[in-house]
């Protein structure tokens, strides 16, 4: 349906550039701010467009603070995470969808229901438990829960995955000699990388910036993932805000490049069942 | 020749489910359970020998507390206020989304970038934008003449709660607005070409047509975000600490600092059932709603 340029200017075009400079501009601002100085943006007038830019704040960020250790934290922390989430879920997954058993319909329906349990009831006894397995103020403690809050959400994408491939390559590959475990490992989990690579991906973002149970598990500078360790910067006597901007770009980049490479998985995950705000 | 272990192939599925399963038991079901044994008790971390049974006292406690019934008018605040506006702003997005326009897809990953942002860089991103001194809301706003002096959004009592409140909205309206696209984009489009040969115009083709379709999905977008704004702790835990003198404070935030800070672990364990019984009682009140309205339309 073709409709008069001016009515679709205001009642399309107009819209979507009004909703994309509300989303973008605290994300722009940010990166103006880290990159200039300290002086300059403590000074009057404000310029919304930067004057001087410099990448002072990159350097002295990564020299004069603990922000290395943060990321490094973070990465191990989510990369952990991730890796034991894709195990766990590939086999769940995959007794899901190819399996017809007892329970089946109680499980599928439990994964799902489970996904609404609001997880800052469970932080207080979560935390009791680690200190009963002697593992509380560890990042082992945050892997083991990041994991279990990632298995429901990772268990309905990889069960979406697998879904859509066909049952009978199973079937050819075990005709062929292999095992149960033999098809999954060598025909389908081949055959549904880009899932499995979305899959790893959805795990790894949260874990990255999931901040109200490291805060709590973790108190040593140590040990401390970069959400963490820029709440700890924010509630500084003195708040240096270039730092902050700077260390705030730093680790934002990695889940936003990664997202714009998985984004479409999330409008298909949300069709079968798995939600994740 | 490789050896196989035997395994009876009834079993083969339940196996491959024990990993995921055992730890959804051991992580979350039973700190479930553990969290009402807890709300039964007097514990506090810091008295390690002082844990002792006292049945609904920590219940009785909540209930006495008026900071307890203030922050539960401010969780509704936050709540409907982030809910409405994320709805509205997030479903004219959607049917914006569902159009044809160039670079769509480029779009799309701008528009959803807030999703993948951690909440502690999202609140740190708004707090400096809000700051009085030299934040560039305030410049804005002087700017456009709006205001006549610099404002300190989140250390006023009367505008630190909308303010954190806007920036939830932010954060929360790219996603609901792809959760309804993806309703919208399952409406068939023969009932639209049927709509429009009975000469229904654009707003009687979204009221008859658009919304009876994507309701269900639009029920559950309102419920599952219901809950995760209600629980939401980390935008306000960050931008104002539940400040300036609780005016921020929501029921979510006051049980994590319970815990994480008073480690008060009985008080805190009964505020998170009082919560969890709050939430059944809005899932149950969604799902007549949605049963009655399906009988309407």
């Amino acid at each position: 349906m073709r409709q008069r340029n001016p009515w679709r200017l205001a009642t399309l075009y107009l819209p979507l550039a009004g909703f994309l400079a509300f989303t973008l501009f605290p994300i722009y601002w940010t990166l103006a701010t880290s990159l200039q100085s300290e002086m300059a943006v403590a000074r009057l007038p404000i310029h919304l467009i930067p004057r001087e830019l410099t990448l002072e704040n990159y350097r002295a960020l990564w020299s004069f603070t603990r922000f290395d250790r943060f990321f490094l934290n973070s990465l191990l922390v989510a990369g952990t995470t991730t890796l034991l989430t894709l195990a766990i879920t590939t086999l769940s997954g995959y007794a899901l969808s190819r399996f017809r058993f007892k329970g089946k319909t109680f499980i599928f329906f439990s994964i799902l229901a489970i996904q609404m349990i609001p997880l800052v009831m469970i932080v207080i006894p979560l935390f009791e438990i680690f200190i009963a397995l002697g593992l509380a103020r560890s990042r082992l403690a945050l892997v083991g829960t990041y994991t279990t809050f990632m298995i429901t959400f990772c268990t309905l994408l990889m069960k979406g995955f697998m879904d859509a491939i066909p049952a009978e390559i199973d079937e050819m590959a075990m005709i062929d000699g292999c095992s149960r475990l033999g098809a999954l490992f060598r025909t389908v989990l081949p055959t549904i990388k880009p899932g499995l690579v979305a899959t790893g991906i959805f795990a790894f973002i949260y874990a990255w910036n999931e901040l109200i149970f490291a805060v709590m598990f973790l108190n040593s500078e140590e040990l401390m993932t970069l959400p963490v360790g820029l709440y700890s910067l924010v509630g500084q006597f003195v708040i240096k805000w270039t730092d902050i901007a700077t260390g705030s770009i730093i680790a934002v980049l990695p889940p936003l490049l990664l997202f714009a490479y998985i984004q479409r998985y999330l409008v298909q995950g949300l069709a079968s069942g798995a939600v994740k705000g | 020749m490789r050896c196989h272990l035997r395994i009876p192939p009834r079993l083969v599925p339940y196996l491959l489910l024990a990993p995921a399963l055992g730890f959804i038991v051991l992580f979350i079901l039973y700190p479930l359970g553990l969290n009402l044994y807890t709300s039964f008790q007097h514990r506090v971390f810091t008295e390690p020998t002082g844990n002792r049974f006292v049945g609904i006292a920590n219940y009785l406690a909540v209930a006495k507390d008026p900071t307890f019934w203030l922050v539960l008018r401010q969780s509704a605040v936050w709540v409907v206020g982030s809910l409405a506006f994320q709805f509205i702003l997030g479903l004219a997005l959607a049917l914006l989304l569902n159009e044809r326009f160039p670079a769509r897809g480029l779009y799309r990953s701008l528009i959803l970038s807030p999703w993948a942002i951690s909440g502690v860089i999202i609140a740190i991103m708004w707090k400096w934008m809000y700051n009085p001194q030299v934040g560039v809301l305030n410049e804005i706003l002087v700017r456009l003449g709006l205001v006549g002096h610099r404002l300190a959004f989140l250390a006023d009592p009367s505008t630190s709660l909308p303010a954190v409140i806007l920036t939830n909205i932010w954060r929360g309206t790219p996603f609901f607005a792809v959760m309804l696209l993806a309703a919208l984009q399952a409406v068939p489009a023969a009932l639209y070409e049927a709509a429009a040969m009975d000469g229904a115009g654009t707003w009687r083709r979204f009221l008859h047509v658009t919304l009876p379709s994507i309701l269900p999905m639009v029920f559950a977008a309102l419920l599952l975000r219901t809950i995760w704004i209600f629980n939401d702790v980390d935008l306000i835990f960050v931008m104002t600490d539940g400040g300036p003198v609780r005016a921020s404070e929501t029921l979510a935030t006051f049980l994590y600092k319970k815990a994480s800070r008073d480690l008060d672990f009985g008080m805190g364990s009964a505020l998170a059932m009082v919560m969890f019984a709050i939430l059944m009682t809005i899932t149950a009140f969604y799902y007549r709603a949605f049963r009655r309205s399906d009988r309407i339309l």
